[in-house]
């Protein structure tokens, strides 16, 4: 028991010795990586350097891009690059406003016939709502109608 | 969402870490500053409108990620420079080096002898990082170089915490054995870095 305790304390102190002297190498390398040739730092700063101006260049393109609606017309617009699909596109809105407005139309003339046999029109008309329902006075005014 | 400052800011704190830690894997140091580019370039490029605490975990997971693109582009061209080296010439031409274009900017605030044995030191753990296979050699950089988490190593490694912590034993195990060799123990190694006045 003695033998196993001892084995696993050794193991356990050469693991936390050979992590410190990972641990001091690291050091030392991180040391050493600030002590780079000046042709090497300069490459690095130009790296960075178009690096940062690219992300620049991205955020500044994102903000115009969400900026106004106008940026859609104009010369070298949306609309100005792709002339065909913008003229197809008011093609078919005219299309549609105009179908939509037939549409409309015809759904009205129901509408117009049901105002003739509603109650109001039968309270506020000149005949009596009787004559209405009399199917005399129908043959009546078609005879009087010829 | 990291403003262009805040990603300079933070770029100036890693690029020479990710430098050389990419010149100990590819062991060739233009390379490493294309990487390095690459992996700089691509963080602006695709997460730039990430919050500032994200970027040194995507850094790293896309620097790592860039250098394993370059051995398998090096894979292939490797087997077509074998396949072709018989039509090559390998005459290198070195009329074009500038020793003064590599020289080091050293800080001479320190005694001669002791930047020598630093110096040597270094070497010496260079040469043991860089005969670790990749694997080992990325856990430690990642958990003992960047101190970041097992979580977050296991992450950008694309493992399990486990293999993490077996890479990084085995990493730990075999820089101490290749340093023990060399001469050099904790107490020597915490010592350099005490009397390092950079540190």
């Amino acid at each position: 028991m003695n033998i196993d305790d001892n084995t696993i304390k050794d193991k356990a102190t050469n693991l936390s010795a050979d992590e410190a002297l990972a641990k001091s190498a690291a050091r030392l390398l991180n040391d050493n990586a600030q002590h780079l040739s000046a042709v090497t730092l300069k490459k690095l700063d130009t790296a960075r350097n178009q690096a940062v101006s690219q992300l620049a260049a991205r955020q500044s393109a994102g903000v115009n891009q969400s900026g106004s609606v106008l940026q859609w017309f104009g010369h070298g617009s949306y609309f100005d690059q792709h002339k065909l699909v913008t003229i197809s596109m008011l093609m078919g809105v005219v299309l549609i406003t105009f179908f939509v407005a037939q549409q409309f139309n015809k759904a009205l003339s129901p509408v117009v016939s049901y105002e003739e046999n509603s109650d109001a029109f039968l309270l506020a008309s000149e005949l009596p709502p009787e004559a209405f329902a009399d199917k005399g006075f129908d043959t009546w005014v078609v005879s009087k109608r010829d | 969402m990291a403003s262009p400052k805040e990603l300079s800011d933070f770029l100036k704190t890693v690029e020479r870490r990710a430098f050389k830690q990419t010149a100990y894997a590819v062991r060739d140091d233009h390379a490493a500053l294309d990487i390095v580019q690459d992996a700089m370039l691509k963080l602006a490029e695709k997460y730039g409108n990430n919050p500032v605490e994200e970027l040194p975990m995507l850094f790293q997971r896309i620097l790592q990620n860039t250098m394993r693109d370059y051995w398998r582009r090096q894979k292939v061209r490797n087997l077509w420079t074998t396949l072709l080296s018989s039509f090559g010439n390998n005459h290198e031409d070195n009329e074009d080096h500038d020793p003064l274009e590599t020289i080091d900017v050293e800080d001479d605030s320190d005694e001669p002898s002791a930047q020598l044995e630093r110096s040597q030191t270094v070497k010496i753990i260079e040469s043991a990082l860089e005969k670790l296979p990749a694997r080992q050699r990325e856990a430690f950089i990642l958990r003992y170089w960047e101190e970041m988490d097992v979580a977050e190593t296991a992450k950008i490694m694309g493992c399990s915490d486990g293999s993490v912590k077996t890479h990084c034993s085995r990493a730990v195990h075999a820089l101490a054995v290749e340093l023990k060799k060399q001469g050099l123990d904790n107490l020597g190694l915490s010592n350099l870095v005490l009397n390092n006045p950079s540190s």
